[in-house]
């Protein structure tokens, strides 16, 4: 049995977790409980970054451990709170971490040893790179149609006798959509659209975790499928997107997908080589590309160019469909598409789809927040505002107007004034009112309050 | 070996208790709740053990609201605090007994 060095992190980390909670308790000081509550933060923020929640690990450290435990801290410093309370905590409580508990240099220490101890882990585990964790539940596999057959029209689309899209024309990339199915065999049919003449069937074996297109393309002169497996894998970077070409094109032998430049003309040197850039090179008939990796933009200089002879085939900025967006996986097919004369001219045709955002990640979250928990976002910024209207007015003094004040202050100089008046007169006109007062509130006096 | 989501949520269970234990043990208000704080940070983990296990982000939106929620609880929680220790010159939690029948 090996030890992964995630079960060991899990576990110096858990100990200090569990540590500092019950030092938190335990403590006799206010200030030093709240010192431990922010360890016990910041270790739970290092368990969420091994559970591959970055985002919510890093606001754990700014707004729990930052914004509300400096809050915690200010109000025990206002009141001078560190000490209070503290004759009526029971006793029996502290016999077990008693020594842990009493002295204030020995909190210290522990707390001191359990956050080096906290630091040395987190920044070796840091240093050392990712933890690698494996989700545990699958995915259904997903399967799009790609109409990349010119010359069988338009088309539906059947999966298990179903109807899941109609009237698909050749090239037609924005209407390729993926569809969720259950893991297992299904078939899929492709009609001429809007009768039952079936041009294919097959087939196809679909696994959990499976992200798949199926590719319609002629071959002998008669339809058939081509699965390829998708990759929508998170982009590592961000204002990326990645490209894979498959060539079905009948009329070269290979192809190669070159940018021109900014003179839109393919440059080759004396010994016959090119020398612009080449992305994709001698790409064969019915090869599947690896996957390149492009920045986001136009790919107004991009050509298509058969491989042998050094002819431009396509240019990439004839459609405005090439503008490549940011983490998308695009599929671009080669096809061949009949021209008037009888011959075929290449044509490409992108299949774009999103690439995951990465999980737990700022964009998947954001992404969420902003579409389905709209609405919760919004009350819960309202809960804010009114809790700091709220926490205005709970401790706001109540000010006494300038006027009271002043009335105070005369009713304090009267009262020697009545006292003069009464030595004056022999009769204490005081006594006698502040008697009359006390008498007024109740007729008889009562021994006991209400509701007893 | 692997370890699984057992693990995280036995931890998540101790934090809680450990949270639940100086609810009812202190008396001193702030301390209070600050474990009420360890509580929901416990809840937290969880929600970030089963959103891991589920490779669902939605357990990470319930936690980025409950720490917006909990914020706000402590903006009033220490409002409140700050007032009752104005009146009564304690935050003891025993003397907070006005309300008893």
């Amino acid at each position: 049995m090996t030890i992964s060095t995630e079960l060991v992190l899990f576990i110096i980390v858990g100990v200090i977790s569990v540590a500092s909670a019950m030092f938190m308790l335990l403590s006799t000081n206010a200030v030093h409980s709240a010192l431990f509550l922010i360890l016990n933060l910041t270790t739970v923020a290092f368990l969420y970054l091994m559970l591959e929640a970055p985002f919510i690990a890093l606001v754990q450290i700014a707004v729990y451990a930052g914004a509300i435990m400096v809050l915690f801290l200010f109000v025990i410093m206002l009141l001078g709170a560190e000490r209070l309370a503290d004759d009526e905590e029971p006793q029996s409580e502290s016999s077990l971490f008693g020594p842990l508990a009493e002295g204030g240099s020995n909190q210290l220490f522990a707390g001191l040893v359990l956050t080096i101890a906290f630091a040395l882990v987190a920044g070796y585990a840091v240093a050392q790179g990712e933890v690698e964790l494996q989700p545990q539940v699958a995915h259904n596999p997903e399967l799009r149609v790609a109409h990349a057959a010119a010359g069988i029209g338009a088309v539906d689309i059947l999966l298990d006798g179903e109807l899941v899209a109609e009237d698909v024309n050749f090239a037609d990339s924005e209407t390729a959509e993926y569809f969720e199915l259950d893991a297992g065999e299904h078939t899929l049919t492709i009609n001429a659209t809007g009768t039952e003449d079936t041009l294919l069937s097959e087939s196809l074996t679909l696994a959990n975790d499976e992200v798949k297109t199926a590719v319609v393309l002629i071959e002998n002169d008669a339809p058939t499928i081509r699965l390829i497996d998708d990759d929508l894998s998170t982009l590592e970077e961000r204002d990326n997107a990645r490209l894979s070409f498959l060539n079905i094109f009948t009329d070269a032998e290979a192809v190669s997908v070159i940018d021109l430049g900014a003179n839109q003309s393919l440059d080759v040197d004396d010994e016959g080589n090119v020398t612009d850039t080449v992305w994709v090179e001698n790409l064969a008939q019915n090869d599947l590309a690896a996957p390149i990796h492009v920045p986001e933009g136009e790919l107004t200089t991009w050509a298509i160019v058969n491989a042998d002879t050094n002819d431009i085939l396509y240019r990439l900025n004839r459609e405005e469909l090439f503008t490549v967006e940011r983490n998308t996986s695009d599929l671009i097919v080669i096809a061949a598409e009949p021209e008037m004369n009888g011959g075929v001219r290449a044509r490409a045709i992108p299949f774009t789809a999103d690439a995951e955002p990465s999980f737990g990640g700022p964009e998947s979250i954001g992404a969420l927040l902003f579409s389905a928990y709209l609405l919760p976002f919004e009350l819960v910024s309202l809960l804010l505002l009114v809790a700091m209207v709220g926490a205005i007015l709970l401790t706001q003094r109540v000010s006494v107007p300038v006027e009271q004040r002043k009335r105070d202050v005369r009713r304090r100089v009267s009262r020697p004034l009545a006292s003069v008046v009464a030595a004056q007169t022999g009769q204490n006109i005081f006594a006698e009112s502040a008697d009359s007062e006390a008498q007024a509130p109740g007729e008889e006096p009562q021994t006991q309050p209400a509701g007893q | 070996m692997e370890i699984g989501i057992g693990a995280y949520v036995v931890l998540s269970a101790v934090l809680f208790t450990l949270g639940a234990l100086g609810v009812m043990l202190r008396r001193n208000a702030i301390i209070v709740f600050m474990s009420v704080e360890l509580m929901l940070n416990a809840a937290n983990l969880a929600f970030v053990a089963f959103a891991r296990q589920f490779n669902d982000v939605n357990g990470h939106l319930f936690v980025f609201f409950v720490i917006t929620v909990a914020a706000a609880e402590v903006g009033i929680g220490l409002a409140l605090i700050v007032a009752i220790f104005r009146t009564k010159k304690s935050i003891n939690i025993d003397s907070m007994n006005q309300l008893k029948g």
